[in-house]
């Protein structure tokens, strides 16, 4: 297994960041050549459209390491979704107006439609109508949770799924044009394929969560709680095993067992990246069966390594922003 | 000694990384290898062994480029290709400092139990990214694996690499490294 912990024996040894956890993400994302006209692009655009850009956001910065090695244009264009997404979020008003373009109408004057509608000129006519559709699904799915209820009154068991619609599903969607490849349908469709996308999905969502406090944290803390025998400090039955050196104070939680509902997210970010890398392994064989040929095998793959390199990426942006200093 | 040995070794290897056939060598052709190769082994771009290989690979491609006078961003020719390598493989030093870390990212890769032995099973995993038809498989690793113990080691995978781009002998344990040709 090449996901395994890099925790002492034992667990005993507080602290331990989750990047040294986790083999599959021990070594830091390499950083795009040209990471300072990504980020004078990604403000010029966001001015031309009316978006807010804040440097102190990195969006250059999480764009520049998941494409590192691909031209500053595929860089740009994912740090210009990653700005829009940022404000699409703190707008959720404006999901009607998106969907109407993203359904081929046209903008209104929000900025934020304005935005989406240059992005979606860019991507979606160089792409099929499974994955405009796909898109259009993650974009719903993202307005459903978010205006829906809050993730505190979701159960750990439902909030995976409710998570991965909450944070944007489409956004790794958006690798795929981003990069000037679509994946073919046979490979798209396959349970392999899916379980990348989505345990990529997962591990960034739930870190964004440790970040935060809420989401699958929250869920985790309610479900510890009531878990939990009173009065004593046995471990839930549930836990996916005793977790390892990750303490309480580095995470900003509220509630009854906070470093407890930590620890239990940490361990199933482990595991899920250790599903993501068992499914990964399984791609090339995958790709071999879908006849693709090698030029297009080896872009497919390009585009697994991708998810594979934003969970890594997105922790690094993490740990740098001035809102998660509590995480170093 | 065999020049026109060596010749088709080298288009052999062309045509490995020329996966659309269009008769032009990118700098993505080689980080798609080089993707499936790590991909295949269970390795991220983030993880150390994976990390390894991709820098390697990108060394490579720096070198040749370089050697051609191009800026990393061209394509480069079968011609081309045979020039470049034969300058960056021409001195021992050089096989050390480009190419050696590349080769040994890959034969660490395949030895996935570690014990410093790429078995048959892993040595398919290996050329199947390279695209080399599975009937050629066998005969290179039989030609390999000389003492018959169903086991190359690390070293002879990387010792064989530096002989099939660089040694003109036939009959080398290089030569089959990349299936008929």
């Amino acid at each position: 297994m090449r996901t395994q912990l890099h925790g002492p024996p034992g667990g005993t040894s507080p602290g331990i960041p989750l990047g040294e956890r986790l083999a599959a993400m021990s070594v830091p994302c390499p950083m795009h050549p040209s990471v300072h006209r990504i980020e004078a692009a990604v403000i010029d655009w966001a001015r031309r459209t009316g978006l807010d850009a804040d440097p102190a956001a990195g969006v250059h910065l999480l764009a520049g390491r998941a494409f590192a090695r691909h031209d500053t244009g595929t860089a740009t264009l994912f740090a210009c979704w990653l700005t829009w997404l940022s404000r699409l979020r703190r707008e959720p008003s404006a999901f009607a107006g998106v969907l109407a373009v993203a359904g081929g109408g046209e903008p209104g004057p929000a900025p934020v439609e304005r935005a989406f509608a240059d992005l979606w000129r860019a991507c979606a006519p160089g792409m099929s109508d499974k994955w405009r559709e796909r898109f259009r699904a993650g974009l719903a799915a993202q307005r459903a949770a978010l205006l829906g209820a809050g993730a505190s009154s979701v159960s750990v068991e439902d909030y995976p799924a409710r998570g991965r619609a909450g944070f944007g599903r489409y956004l790794f969607d958006l690798v795929e044009p981003c990069a000037g490849v679509e994946v073919p349908a046979s490979v798209q469709e396959s349970p392999r394929w899916r379980s990348v996308v989505e345990a990529s999905g997962d591990v960034v969502t739930w870190c964004d969560d440790l970040a935060t406090g809420g989401g699958y944290v929250a869920a985790a803390s309610a479900f510890l709680h009531r878990e939990t025998v009173p009065g004593t400090t046995t471990a839930p039955r549930t836990a996916p095993r005793t977790a390892t050196g990750v303490t309480g104070e580095t995470a900003p939680v509220a509630g009854a067992v906070p470093g407890t509902a930590v620890e239990w997210v940490v361990d199933r970010v482990v595991d899920r990246m250790e599903e993501l890398w068992t499914a990964a392994r399984t791609l090339p064989t995958l790709v071999e069966r879908c006849n693709l040929g090698l030029a297009a095998s080896r872009e497919v793959i390009q585009v697994a390594c991708a998810f594979l390199t934003i969970p890594r990426a997105y922790l690094e942006g993490l740990l740098e922003s001035p809102r998660y200093r509590h995480l170093e | 000694m065999s020049t026109e040995l060596l010749k088709r070794k080298l288009d052999h290897a062309f045509e490995h990384l020329d996966a659309n056939g269009n008769g032009r060598v990118e700098r993505e052709d080689l980080l798609g290898l080089g993707a499936l190769i790590m991909v295949g082994f269970g390795e991220s771009p983030t993880s150390a062994a994976g990390s390894k290989l991709v820098h390697g690979f990108e060394s490579i491609w720096r070198a040749l480029s370089a050697d051609l006078g191009g800026d990393g961003e061209g394509a480069i020719s079968p011609e081309e290709f045979r020039t470049g390598m034969s300058s960056v493989l021409s001195e021992d030093e050089r096989f050390d400092t480009v190419f050696r870390p590349a080769a040994e990212a890959v034969a660490e890769l395949c030895d996935t139990d570690g014990d410093g032995l790429v078995e048959p099973a892993e040595f398919r995993l290996l050329l199947s990214a390279f695209g080399t038809p599975h009937d050629d498989v066998d005969t290179a690793f039989d030609r390999l694996d000389r003492d018959r113990d169903r086991g190359v080691s690390v070293s002879e995978l990387v010792e064989a690499t530096r002989a099939y781009y660089t040694s003109a002998d036939p009959g080398s344990t290089g030569d089959r490294l990349r299936g008929s040709l």
